[in-house]
């Protein structure tokens, strides 16, 4: 209750009217305060007012937080404290500008590290003068910090981008060249993918085949198989999981030689090349080359045999009389013959088989049989030079389809190889075996062996090994080569085993067919 | 309001505890002050003020550097200053016409008196008049001047001194505020 002064009234003064009107705007003006204490408090944005000289009149605790001084810090110091040297720039940027939206400038903390900030401003007016201004950070360290790991990402990605631009440039040159390579090959080249289809044929191979890269490239196996010109090739390739060294016959003149490759990146097969080696001269050559032989051993063959017949006749007494003189040169003479017709047998041979005239005349036999006839022919030699022979037989009688008189050659150099490369008092074992679709022979020796570095070669003409040629002057290396084609032309296998001074095995299978399945099938 | 002011500093300095001593203190000495329950736009007995300073300085055993960085600090908290920030437009202004009245905002007795003002030698004097509360706010007020120059001013270095003081045989009290 307000009362004017002097005198008592139920309806009250003018001036507890005004005191009261005061005192409830008084109010107002605390609420007002404490509401825009709590608003500017509550900001999670930085937010400071400047005077227009640009002196920190009020802070709020972001404002705080960001800079790591307290409000009462703040008050009273210029915004330089946050903005260093830029500081000038800003107050005359305030001052021109009405409103200043995300202006990026550095941040200065208590500490003087500096934060990437957005700066916003807007002037309070009064009266249209400017008072002072309201301004508002926006921390850009976590924005800055992603926009440079993005940058980052962006740089690393153009230097991939422009690394992968050169790597494929290089994979251009690359394919460039190879293309040019596979292009100027003098061998034909065919590539074919995963699921066997034609993706490259080299210029060389479109000439073998008289036809074009348009005609074939893309095609799989039995689409290129309706391609007259190309049948021998595919019935090859799908005859064959892997061809090696093949030969094809395309046309008269044009003898190829086809090998193929798996084509690996990163070990996986991505794809097979097909290599056609043109062999036609060679081939040429080669059957040129036999003929003469051929030719030559016919035509020596005749006279050996006629100079073995009239040895003999001297030998026999069939001529007359002859010292004990005589008869030895006679008969080394006569050895001497014998070992050329072989070697000349062996050279017919060889051709035959070069020729594909080795003709085969297969016929059941009892294979030990076989094999003990030709035991037979060594055991003079055998008692000589007092070998441990031995024959380790099988206990069923086998019968193999054989060409007998091939058959026999193939078992005699065996052995006789054998004889001929165990020293004195060795032992050597014949061994029969029968397994569940083929037999097993095998000769064992207690001889010279192999050498490590020649045993590959030991399957070729005319190979020698370089220790028997120091021991031995005779054989003409031809013997094995001749085993090995009579072996494969009875579509068996033929292997050793050997070691240096220790001895060698030599083992062979040959199919067993029964005779029974053989007579049904002839009906 | 300079309550308040006061009660900022203890907060800042000695914490809430620190508060409640001088709270204490000052019931000790018959006046039982909240200091959180004082309206910022109310107006307080002058004795009330001076028991405040006198009862802060009494139990945290403040020296006259102390009592100087409250006054300095007052104008940094001030309701009052934000509610005249907006006449901070020019120094001349705010000096010559604004700070009588905000010295009458804040009191009811005395009188603030803008003597002069010398941008270019970096000066100005005031004087306060008709306003003997005690020796000690003379320093409290020193402080303030300071720091509402600083504000004004945009200055770093600032130094205040009083140079008439009505305790020291002066008519009344004139300060001269000098910055760099």
């Amino acid at each position: 209750m307000f009362l004017s002064a002097g005198k008592t009234s139920s309806v009250p003064s003018k001036m507890a009217i005004a005191t009261k009107k005061i005192k409830e705007l008084l109010e107002d003006l605390a609420y007002l305060e404490s509401y825009a204490q709590d608003l500017f408090s509550f900001l999670p944005l930085p937010i400071f007012y400047l005077s227009p000289r640009g002196v920190i009149l009020e802070a709020n605790p972001a404002t705080e937080k960001i800079s790591g001084l307290k409000s009462y810090e703040l008050v009273g110091e210029s915004i330089e404290i946050f903005f260093g040297k830029k500081t000038q720039e800003i107050l005359d940027l305030l001052k021109k500008e009405k409103l200043i939206e995300a202006k990026e400038y550095t941040f200065f903390d208590k500490k003087k590290r500096p934060i990437p900030v957005s700066l916003f401003a807007q002037p309070r007016k009064r009266e249209r003068e400017t008072v002072g201004y309201f301004v508002g950070i926006y921390d850009l360290s976590q924005i800055k910090k992603v926009e440079e790991e993005l940058k980052k990402a962006q740089l690393a990605l153009l230097n991939m981008l422009e690394d992968t631009e050169q790597a494929r440039k290089r994979a251009e040159e690359e394919k460039e060249k190879t293309l040019a390579i596979i292009s100027n090959f003098s061998d034909g080249l065919l590539f074919f993918d995963q699921q066997k289809r034609l993706i490259l044929i080299n210029p060389q191979a479109q000439k073998f085949f008289d036809l074009s890269a348009r005609e074939v490239e893309g095609k799989s196996l039995e689409q290129l198989l309706k391609i007259e010109k190309l049948k021998p090739l595919i019935e090859l390739l799908k005859k064959e999981e892997e061809v090696y060294r093949q030969e094809l016959t395309l046309r008269e003149n044009l003898i190829l030689e086809a090998t193929s490759l798996p084509i690996l990146r990163e070990r996986k097969k991505i794809g097979e090349l097909l290599i056609l080696h043109d062999v036609t001269r060679e081939k040429r050559i080669e059957r040129m080359k036999t003929e003469f032989v051929s030719i030559a051993a016919h035509q020596l063959r005749t006279p050996l045999s006629a100079i073995k017949w009239t040895l003999r006749m001297f030998l026999d007494g069939d001529l007359g009389e002859i010292t004990e003189e005589q008869r030895e040169f006679l008969a080394k003479t006569y050895k001497s013959n014998e070992r050329m017709i072989i070697l000349i047998n062996d050279l017919l041979n060889v051709t035959r088989i070069e020729e594909g005239r080795y003709l085969y005349r297969p016929v059941f036999v009892n294979f030990l049989d076989l094999v003990q006839s030709v035991i037979n022919l060594f055991k003079e030699e055998i008692k000589n030079k007092k070998i441990q022979f031995k024959l380790i037989k099988p206990k069923k009688i086998l019968r193999v389809k054989v060409d007998q008189e091939k058959m026999r050659v193939a078992i005699q150099n065996l052995i006789d190889n054998a004889l001929r490369y165990t020293l004195p008092g060795g032992k050597v074992t014949v061994e029969i075996k029968c397994a569940k679709m083929e037999l097993e022979f095998s000769v064992k020796d207690s001889g010279v062996g192999i050498p490590q570095d020649q045993q590959d070669r030991v399957f070729t003409k005319f190979f020698r090994g370089a220790n028997v040629i120091r021991m031995e002057t005779e054989g003409s290396g031809l013997g094995l080569f001749i085993t090995k084609n009579i072996i494969e032309a009875h579509r068996g296998r033929i292997w050793f085993k050997s070691k240096e001074n220790v001895g060698s095995t030599f083992y062979f299978t040959l199919p067993l067919k029964e005779e029974f399945e053989e007579f049904l099938r002839k009906f | 309001m300079v309550l308040k002011t006061d009660a900022q500093f203890v907060l800042k300095e000695k914490g809430k505890e620190g508060l409640k001593k001088v709270e204490k203190k000052l019931e000790e000495w018959g006046l039982p002050l909240h200091y959180e329950k004082i309206k910022t736009m109310d107006f307080y007995p002058v004795g009330m003020r001076i028991l405040s300073l006198l009862g802060i300085k009494e139990v945290f055993n403040f020296d006259q550097r102390k009592i100087w960085e409250m006054g300095n600090f007052a104008p940094r908290v001030s309701f009052l200053i934000k509610l005249f920030i907006q006449y901070f437009v020019s120094v001349e202004r705010t000096f010559f016409k604004e700070c009588p009245k905000i010295w009458r905002k804040h009191w009811s007795i005395g009188e603030l008196q803008p003597i002069e003002l010398n941008l270019k030698q970096k000066y100005l004097v005031v004087r306060i008049k008709d306003f003997n509360i005690h020796p000690l706010y003379c320093i409290y007020l020193s402080g303030y001047f300071s720091k509402f120059t600083q504000m004004l001013i945009k200055t770093k270095k600032v130094e205040c001194q009083e140079e008439e003081c009505f305790f020291r045989q002066g008519k009344h009290h004139q300060f001269r505020v000098k910055w760099q």
